[in-house]
């Protein structure tokens, strides 16, 4: 369901704290709002389930003002997450998730099979999990409950306020990466108020940056990356936006095959293995079991002294790889904590893809031109 | 013995339930308006400021033309003005101080006011609004012993007759039973509050200590 804000307006008194606010969220993307602290990103939120009324515009959901449903059925209808999670402490987990599903009235059995399948989403252990109580669980996993919760009427839209904010960065950085594949599973039309624009960066299909109730700049992730639309964007994204660019950047886009590497059964032997690599003008080798695994890799010095006799993997190195979804500032950490230029790309079951070659990701990071100064 | 035992029991447990049907509804009532709670709570206080002598007395006065100023009822109504303060603030707080995010969790959830006071607030209050309760009674126990000098009887007939003779063995008899029923009661209803309160409730408080 998309959702659409027409001139949007908060004001207390004379202070407008959202002034004059038109733009829309799209259907199943994730977007973020965000913004210093009162610039208006969460009372723009809370407007959405009418927990703060406005004071003028409109909200439209799929074309329909949110005016037309009372504020209950409406907010029935929503999912909402928030930092301080609220889990209530008398209910079990189970209870806690099967709140909004009671109040639809759903059958105990559905309630039971949501339950189940929504815990399995978040990766927890349904049956360790669901009789616990939230002073039983730590804070990630109450996180990961309060998330489910948030989802457990399948609701379109999600209003999630700051949800990994009181986390710690560890578990923030797996609660992200959790939520990154849940989205890419539901498909729901999520709205995120973060004020950590790395957060904003990792999770954003689009960024809305806010400051004094107003829109500063409404874009996708990489454009607002790209091009910073004022200092105001520039200073939010910090100096270091260049590798922050790379985080977004799945490596599945850049990996090479064949053109730049060799690989060849660990168990080959030596002699035919330094033909191989003369001819073909290659300095190093990716060594491979039978099943096609990656074990690690050769170089063309580390043969020189060898008998012809040997077996490759008698001179084996082991290698940093990186998956098709790893981001690119992973891997260029892989490559200087390995020392390499070119690092092998390798699947789920570590079977040899391809690789990735340093040169290609400064290519990339040469496309963030520094904005100009005035 | 048995018999003033019995009515010292007969007060408090006429009175104590009169002030948790008045204090709970009451308290919840005005939780949500913190002018009004705070004129409310500052009359129950003062209230209880007025010596028990005091008040029994005035009871006595304040009921006579309803042929009721003798005996147990000026006991029961001294009882339920003494011990309304502490259930009653109890319950202002409890409901009040309900963990500001599970209070928006739900409203975003799509409760109403009604389901939030009766599925959130309420079973998170518990605890606090029985130890308000107990506090009540254990209060009630003691102060019960002066309705003797309006006619209720109780425990407090072995005080006053006993100070009367010059018995110390009675007084003693009186003071030590009234001591006894005071940490029963507290005992007793500690238990009653460990059943009502939900176990996720117990969890987490254990979890603090």
């Amino acid at each position: 369901m998309g959702i659409e804000l027409v001139n949007l307006e908060k004001k207390y008194g004379d202070f407008a704290a959202v002034d004059g606010l038109s733009m829309q969220f799209e259907e199943k993307k994730l977007s973020i709002l965000i913004g210093p602290s009162g610039c208006g990103k969460t009372t723009t939120l809370k407007m959405i389930n009418r927990l703060i009324e406005r004071t003028g515009g409109d909200i439209l959901f799929n074309g329909e003002s949110i005016d037309t449903k009372n504020p209950i059925t409406l907010r029935r209808g929503i999912g909402y997450a928030i930092q301080e999670i609220g889990l209530f402490e008398h209910m079990s987990v189970y209870e806690n998730i099967a709140v909004v599903p009671r109040l639809l009235k759903w059958t105990e059995g559905d309630i039971r099979e949501r339950v189940e399948s929504l815990l399995d989403l978040v990766n927890l252990d349904v049956e360790e999990t669901m009789f616990k109580y939230p002073a039983q669980l730590s804070g990630g996993q109450k996180q990961r409950v309060g998330v489910a919760r948030s989802l457990a009427a399948n609701p379109d839209i999600i209003l999630m306020d700051e949800p990994f904010g009181a986390i710690d960065p560890i578990n923030r950085e797996k609660l992200q990466d959790a939520f990154l594949e849940i989205q890419e599973q539901i498909q729901k039309t999520i709205l995120f108020v973060t004020h950590d624009i790395r957060e904003a960066i990792k999770l954003g299909d689009r960024i809305a940056i806010f400051d004094r109730g107003k829109l500063v700049q409404y874009d996708d992730t990489l454009e607002i990356v790209n091009n910073p639309a004022n200092e105001f964007v520039e200073d939010l994204l910090g100096a270091d936006r260049a590798l922050k660019g790379l985080e977004i950047i799945r490596v599945k886009e850049f990996i090479r095959k064949g053109e730049f590497t060799m690989v060849l059964l660990a168990d080959s032997k030596v002699g035919e293995a330094r033909e191989k690599m003369k001819s073909m003008g290659r300095e190093f080798v990716y060594l491979v079991n039978p099943k096609e695994r990656l074990v690690g890799y050769v170089t063309q010095k580390d043969l020189l002294k060898t008998p012809d006799n040997f077996l490759l993997k008698d001179r084996l190195k082991p290698t940093e790889s990186v998956q098709p979804f790893s981001n690119l500032l992973e891997t260029v950490t892989r490559m200087m904590t390995g020392g390499v230029t070119t690092c092998p790309v390798v699947d789920a079951h570590d079977r040899f893809i391809g690789v990735v070659r340093l040169k290609q990701i400064f290519d990339v990071m040469g496309s963030y031109q520094p904005a100009e100064e005035d | 013995m048995l018999s003033q035992l019995l009515r010292h029991l007969q007060i408090i447990g006429i009175a104590i339930p009169i002030s948790i049907g008045v204090g709970v509804p009451l308290g919840i009532l005005i939780s949500h308006n913190k002018r009004v709670s705070s004129v409310v709570i500052g009359i129950a206080g003062i209230a209880m400021t007025i010596p028990s002598l005091a008040l029994f007395g005035f009871m006595v006065i304040l009921l006579a033309p309803l042929k009721a100023g003798i005996g147990v009822p000026p006991a029961v109504v001294a009882i339920v003005i003494y011990s309304l303060l502490p259930i009653l603030r109890n319950t202002v707080v409890a409901v009040h101080e309900v963990s500001p995010g599970a209070i928006e969790a739900a409203k975003g959830m799509g409760m109403t006011r009604r389901q939030i006071l009766l599925k959130v607030r309420l079973p998170m209050a518990i605890p606090i609004i029985m130890a308000g309760v107990r506090n009540a009674a254990v209060m009630g126990v003691s102060v019960t012993t002066i309705g003797y000098l309006v006619g209720a009887q109780g425990l407090g007939y072995f005080i006053f007759n006993g100070l009367g003779r010059s018995r110390l063995s009675m007084v003693l008899l009186g003071a030590i039973s009234v001591a006894a029923l005071g940490i029963g009661t507290n005992y007793g209803l500690l238990k009653l509050e460990k059943v009502l309160t939900p176990k996720g409730i117990l969890i987490s408080r254990d979890k603090d200590h």
